[in-house]
Formats: structure tokens, sequence, C-alpha cells
């Protein structure tokens, strides 16, 4: 599995649309885990699910994310957490025991009893207007 | 009696009143912690007051400045507020709200900096009802007021769904491309490529080949196959720019594509079918060529199904408003810069100003500003010279106006450039040029030379 997460001064980075860095992490199946960073400063956000595809991640937490940034990810088979809040190996140590979503790491304003889960979150009113992602 | 002495503000009274604004304002600690948050704060992000007391700002507020240039951390660190930057938050449905954002620094009553203060406004409603208004001076990419561009406008759907070659004619820098781009995106090819060649930039030797592609020995360098643009093109559109340098036998050739769909790569046998639409465009006068014999007669009627003519931006300037509107926003989004327009004596330079070279030329000039200008409005100072001295900018084909060597000319010059080296200090400006200092503001008036800001 390779797992992707935006990081920001060492907390999840609060939006995936303009974050600067992407710590990128393989597990195993050993359990054993690498790491490596991806310089993101430069770049449209609207390419973003494209660069993600081309490096090669099933996996995306993040904190907050647009409507069709979302969207665009998704389709691209790419399974997304998004609205999470904290430290980044914190937040990795809560997904790889499958204690996500925590309402500790939930970003402020997200419906706690939703928290960060698989997928866009269905019928939180997502993209209105433009006609994309669910509703 | 206890008489009242302090006539300063309760905490309840102060909140009272920041929740009665439209505006939201939040306040933060020096670790950037939220330590209040106004009514319209929660409204405009979606978060309520208590989920964002005590957390980090740029979790709560979501910006696009966040991570790599954030008002409140500018502010904090250099003491200058930042004023009216406009910039996106993510709100709490994932919806990106177009704000306008403010910042001040909290300062404790011996003058040390305790935090930060944020202000910021919901630009909603204003962008959407600037979308509305471009929106009905808008096709594509083209934006105008113009009566004869509209006209255009309302027949281009037409156009592009009929399949017939068009001619587009205009100068130089008139938005010949961008009309043909506006044709084929409009058409049912929209989904195969677009090509554009531009036949006056290829010598003839060369265009030959670039268009119709040649097979591997056609000539002495061609050692594999190679596709030409009308291969390339298949199922789509090519653009034909400045068809009036294409040379007589090469326009024989283009003929025979447009007549009979059918074409043959250099050094082939083997005839291939054309399935492209042709979009041809010139600044000359076809119809002149014709009658001269540089142009084939039956080429041009060939080209010249639908023929389009771009108004030069001399003949439209009721447009330049929208398009300096519209180019400084597009070079904001690209530069993440947050210039606010041009002021008043730019407006009339622009106004009194030829464009030779039209809307390229608007683009070039504001570019140009765009390197110069720290942030604001756009002064005379930040433009090309052309643009420079009493506020009227020239070129070298215009009647009336005369180009930098006349007396007037020379004096304004002198002027400003004094007035940039002394930093607008009029009093040091006046005593280096050896006037007084009302009759260096009398001259500024009257050559239209203001100061930044």
């Amino acid at each position: 599995m390779r797992l992707a997460v935006p990081e920001f001064n060492g907390r999840v980075s609060p939006v995936f649309d303009f974050c600067r860095k992407l710590v990128i992490i393989d597990l195993g199946e050993d359990g054993k885990s690498e790491r490596f960073c991806v310089d993101w400063s430069e770049g449209d956000p609207i390419d973003r699910a494209g660069r993600l595809r081309d490096l090669k991640v099933d996996t995306l937490l993040c904190g907050g994310i647009s409507c069709e940034l979302a969207w665009d990810v998704a389709r691209k088979g790419i399974r997304v957490f998004p609205w999470i809040s904290g430290n980044t190996g914190e937040v990795l140590q809560a997904f790889l025991a499958g204690k996500l979503p925590d309402p500790r790491m939930t970003m402020p304003g997200c419906p706690k009893d939703r928290g960060p889960r698989e997928g866009w979150p269905r019928g939180w009113g997502a993209c209105r207007g433009r006609g994309r992602g669910p509703r | 009696m206890k008489i009242k002495t302090d006539n300063r503000l309760t905490p309840d009274e102060t909140s009272v009143i920041l929740d009665s604004v439209a505006d939201g304002v939040f306040t933060v600690d020096e670790n950037f912690t939220i330590t209040s948050f106004n009514r319209a704060a929660e409204s405009i992000t979606g978060v309520p007051r208590e989920e964002a007391m005590g957390k980090e700002c740029c979790e709560v507020f979501k910006a696009d400045i966040c991570e790599a240039d954030c008002a409140l951390r500018h502010t904090t660190r250099t003491g200058k507020p930042v004023i009216n930057r406009s910039i996106s938050i993510l709100n709490a449905r994932g919806e990106r709200v177009p704000i306008s954002v403010s910042t001040a620094l909290l300062k404790d009553k011996h003058g040390k900096i305790i935090g930060g203060v944020e202000t910021f406004r919901d630009l909603s409603v204003v962008e959407a009802l600037r979308q509305e208004v471009e929106g009905r001076y808008r096709l594509a990419d083209m934006i105008s007021r113009n009566e004869k561009m509209r006209d255009i406008f309302n027949i281009l759907p037409d156009i592009a769904q009929s399949g017939s070659t068009v001619l587009i004619e205009g100068e130089s820098g008139t938005g010949k491309e961008l009309l043909a781009r506006a044709i084929h995106d409009m058409s049912t090819r929209k989904k195969g490529p677009m090509i554009a060649v531009n036949c006056g930039a290829i010598p003839d030797t060369l265009l030959e080949s670039e268009l119709f592609g040649y097979v591997a020995g056609a000539f002495t360098d061609a050692k594999r196959d190679k596709k030409g643009k009308f291969a390339i093109a298949e199922g789509g559109t090519l653009f034909l720019d400045e068809i009036g340098d294409v040379s007589p036998a090469l326009q024989v050739r283009l003929l025979r594509v447009l007549q009979e769909r059918q074409y043959e790569p250099l050094g082939s046998n083997r005839t291939l079918r054309a399935d492209v639409r042709v979009i041809a465009a010139t600044n000359r006068d076809l119809a002149t060529l014709v009658k001269k014999g540089q142009f084939r007669s039956d080429l041009f009627y060939r080209i010249n199904v639908i023929r389009l003519y771009l108004p030069p931006l001399r003949d439209r300037k009721e447009d330049i408003p929208l398009l300096v509107d519209h180019i400084v926003r597009q070079m904001n989004l690209a530069r993440n810069r947050d210039i606010s327009g041009v002021d008043r004596a730019v407006q009339e330079a622009f106004f009194n100003h030829d464009w030779p070279g039209n809307i390229r030329e608007l683009e070039n000039a504001l570019e140009h500003a765009f390197i110069l200008c720290p942030g604001g409005q756009i002064h005379l100072h930040h433009l090309p010279d052309t643009f420079s001295f009493r506020g009227k900018g020239g070129s070298s084909g215009s009647q009336g106006e005369t180009p930098a060597g006349t007396l007037e000319d020379l004096e304004a010059k002198a002027i400003q450039e004094t007035l940039i080296r002394n930093d607008w200090n009029r009093t040091a400006a006046s005593a280096e040029l050896g006037i007084n200092k009302t009759t260096l503001w009398r001259k500024c008036k009257r050559f239209g030379i203001f100061p930044p800001g």
C-alpha cells in the first residue's frame, strides 16, 4: 500500500489543494515501511489528482480538500480520507491501527459523528453549483 | 454612589459589537492559536466558535495562503498590516469561498506583541455579480462590449456547428487564434485536437513537409516517416495563421486538400484522407492580394466560405476596462499577486493610445507593470516608456502625438525621474530641479505625474 499525507509543520496540512510537501509512505506486507517526501510547492491544484496517480498512491490521508479535487482524486481510484488533523506520525499510527475516524483527529467544523472516512462524504452538500461530485 | 471613571468596553460589550458586524473577525495569540471568533467568522467558514477556539488558525481558516504566505505571520514578522488582500478559503463543506482579508497586530499595554487580529469579508456575492456582468460580455476567453464583436459572438455557435471553413481577418494581436479556439471548442470536433500553424513563421521550404508530413527517404535528412499537421489534426481542427504568406506552389496543394480532402505526404505515393476542419487567418487584405495575383482566387474563395473580421483595439476602446480587469485578474492568479488595478492616469493613457499591437500590446504593457509594481494600483511609471509623460501614451504611428523629444516631453521626463530618484519627496525634488515647490506641484498636475498610492 502506498499512502500519501500532505504535511505542514509536522502536522497534516490544512488544505490538500495548496499543500507544499507530500509525505509518501510505502507499507510492505511484512509490516515494514519506508517513507520519503515530495516537494509540491510548484504546480496547479487542478493537476494534483494526476500527480498522485503518477506517484502510484492508492490512499490519501488529508485535511481540508475541495469538492472538485476530492472528486478527481476518487475518480482516479485513490481512496481519500479527508478532514483529518493532527501530528502526522500520530495520524498514521491511528490509521494503521484502524482507529480513524477519531474525533480528536477531526478538523474543526467537520461533523464528529461522521468524521474523516473513506470517499468523499456524501450528503455534505458538496460542490454546489458545479455539477460534479456526489450530492 | 460609585462613579464610573473607566469608559473602556467590557469583554462582553466587545463581543456583542463583534458579533453584530458582517465581516468575520478572529484573533490569535503568539502561537497562532485562535483566541476569539465572531459570529460572521462562524458563518463564512462553517466552523462553530466552540470548535475554533484554541485551534491553530490555519486548520480553522484553511486559506490558500496559509502555508506559503500567511497574512498574519507576515504582519507579526514585519509589523506591517495587510489590507484587503484577495484570497480564498475552504469552508467546512469543501467549497472555495473568495474573501478579502486584513490583518493587524495585537499589543499589550506595554507595546509587546501578544498576537494578531484578522478580519475578512465574504466576496462570493461580489464575485458572482462580476461573473454575471462579465458573462454578458464574454465568449470563451474573449471579452467585448463592442457591437461588432458581439455580432460575432452571437453567430459563432452556428458557425462552429456548421463545420465550414472559416477565414478570420484582423491585425496582429487582435485575438484571431483565440477566436479559432472558441470555434473549435463549440464545434462537433471539440474532442479532437486543435493544431495551430503559423505559416508566416516557417520557411516555405519547410512548410510543405510541416503540413503534409513526409516518408523516410523523401529528402536527405528524412530518416524516418513523420506525420504532418493535417494528420495530427485528424478529427479536429487545423488553424492556419498568416495564410496570406503562403507561396503560390503551396497554395495549390492547400486548394487540393480543401477541395478533395486528400493529400500525399512528401515522397509518398499513398493518398491520405484529410478529415480536418480548416480555419485560416490573416492580417493582410487577401482580396487585394488576389487582385495583384499574389494569392490564388480559387483558394481565396475556398477558404472565404465564412469570413469574420476582428476589429483592432483602437476601434473598440470601450473594451479596454474589461480587458484590463480580465488581464490583471489572470496575472494575479498566475503570479500569486494582488495588484488591484490601474489608476486614473493609466486609464487615460490607455484610452489615448492607438494600440498598434492591439490586445497583445496591452498584455505586454500590463506584464511590464506587474514586474515593476510592488502592489496596489499600477501607475504610469510602472508602464513601458510609451505610456509615460503627461499621461498620454503615443505610438510612432499616431497623428497629433509626438514621440519623446519635444521640450515639454523632456521636461516631464526630467521631473518624473527626479521625483522617483528622491522617493517622491517634493521638497528634495524641487531643490534638485531648482524650482519652487508650488511650481513643481503645478507641473506635476499638468503632466499627470502622480506618486504611487
